[in-house]
């Protein structure tokens, strides 16, 4: 099957609704892998030409004007190319998914998908790293206003830069127990971080990151709204 | 604000947008996330026709991509819940598995599993049919369940998608019956 009749498919009511049998996510993946049309699509999406088609298609799809009264008609097809794209072109399923992370406004399966290749877990390969690295995973602690507003991190990707080898957000997470009086909550930003090791053994202290004044490394926990004094954040330690 | 940022904690007991679902007596908080819309009218019929590409004797109780087949069993219609919560819920409202012999009563509940033994589906038995086929009398069980984000389906007990696998169990609350 050409791509482009792959995509077609993938894009039509009929794939849609077969996707839609699926439980939850993990379903919703098994079926992708064992599906005839989307392995067809895999195998092209080996040509790096292929693979940039497809990142315009799934943009085209995510500002295509539809009926706001109804779950997007395309959210089957968009999760499904962002998915293949990281499997076969991981640069290009992650600038694809960034942008549908911003613009999937009533979507269901794609947000669940953008969610899982923003923490490496559909990433079919690992990267090599140069030289020593100390792994590292610390936490910061937010206070959050919750029952008010429903916190969201504004980007996944976006957390820790800088001089790092690697840094990603593996989890977030309530910390307090649910109290209807207690207007302020804590949350947990579990951060993983790859520090490379410097001359004569010197590893950078965690304890200096702040809430984004370092100049080693920025942990940016954009938190898009309502997070109250976010100076007085607190670094916790799990090395 | 953008809608597909990452939400901490979705669908857990702090997200304000999570229905207050909690196991009996408060046990435990069942993780769950409510679909923010219903499928067009013109998808869920697709799905209807794919649900009877499956099999042709299904009978539609209702479309609606709003809960799946878990929140049909446990929470009303109102929310969706990953398979993988259902031993936990099941456990904690104290239900228990009937033995091979013990038939189903109307009401129990049906959990299927895959070939790895992950809980994959659940619906509830709705009737047990006498049927005279051949001269052989049997019963056919029939079972009331959503299929995943399509509709919910009355279908003989081992009539559903492949994906959900082809183990299934009984399950009851029952503990007193007359």
């Amino acid at each position: 099957m050409s791509v482009s009749a792959a995509m077609a498919e993938i894009e039509s009511r009929n794939f849609s609704a077969r996707m839609s049998v699926a439980t939850d996510t993990g379903m919703f993946l098994k079926i992708l892998e064992h599906d005839r049309t989307v392995n067809d699509l895999l195998e092209e999406l080996g040509h790096i030409g292929q693979a940039r088609s497809l990142v315009h298609r799934v943009f085209a799809l995510l500002t295509e004007r539809v009926d706001v009264r109804f779950r997007n008609p395309h959210d089957v097809a968009i999760a499904v190319f962002l998915w293949a794209l990281t499997r076969r072109q991981e640069e290009y399923g992650k600038i694809a998914a960034q942008t549908a992370e911003d613009l999937c406004v009533r979507y269901w399966w794609t947000p669940k998908i953008t969610k899982l290749i923003a923490s490496g877990a559909l990433s079919g390969e690992t990267r090599k790293i140069e030289g020593p690295v100390h792994l590292l995973t610390f936490s910061l602690k937010l206070p959050i206003n919750y029952p008010l507003q429903r916190p969201d991190l504004h980007s996944p990707w976006a957390q820790a830069t800088g001089n790092c080898v690697f840094a990603n957000i593996s989890s977030a997470i309530g910390a307090s127990p649910l109290d209807p009086y207690l207007e302020v909550q804590e949350v947990w930003l579990n951060f993983n971080v790859g520090l490379p090791v410097m001359k004569g053994g010197f590893w950078m202290d965690p304890r200096n990151v702040d809430s984004g004044q370092s100049e080693n490394i920025k942990i940016a926990g954009e938190l898009a709204w309502n997070v109250k004094n976010p100076e007085s954040q607190t670094i916790g330690i799990h090395d | 604000m953008s809608g597909g940022a990452l939400i901490i904690g979705r669908g857990e007991e702090q997200d304000p947008a999570a229905l207050k679902l909690y196991t009996f007596r408060n046990r435990n908080f069942v993780p769950n996330e409510i679909p923010d819309f219903e499928q067009s009218p013109d998808a869920l019929r697709a799905g209807w026709r794919y649900a009877k590409s499956v099999t042709e004797d299904l009978h539609c109780r209702a479309l609606s991509a709003m809960y799946n087949c878990a929140g049909m069993v446990f929470a009303a219609r109102r929310t969706a819940i990953d398979a993988k919560h259902i031993p936990m819920i099941l456990a904690d409202d104290e239900h228990r598995r009937l033995a091979e012999a013990e038939e189903p009563r109307i009401g129990d509940i049906v959990l299927y599993r895959n070939e790895k033994d992950e809980p994959t589906h659940v619906g509830i038995f709705v009737e047990a049919r006498k049927i005279a086929k051949e001269h052989e009398p049997r019963t056919e069980r029939w079972v009331l369940s959503q299929w995943g984000y399509i509709g919910e389906f009355s279908h003989r007990i081992d009539e559903i998608p492949l994906e959900y696998g082809k183990k299934f169990e009984f399950w009851t609350n029952r503990r007193v019956t007359p």
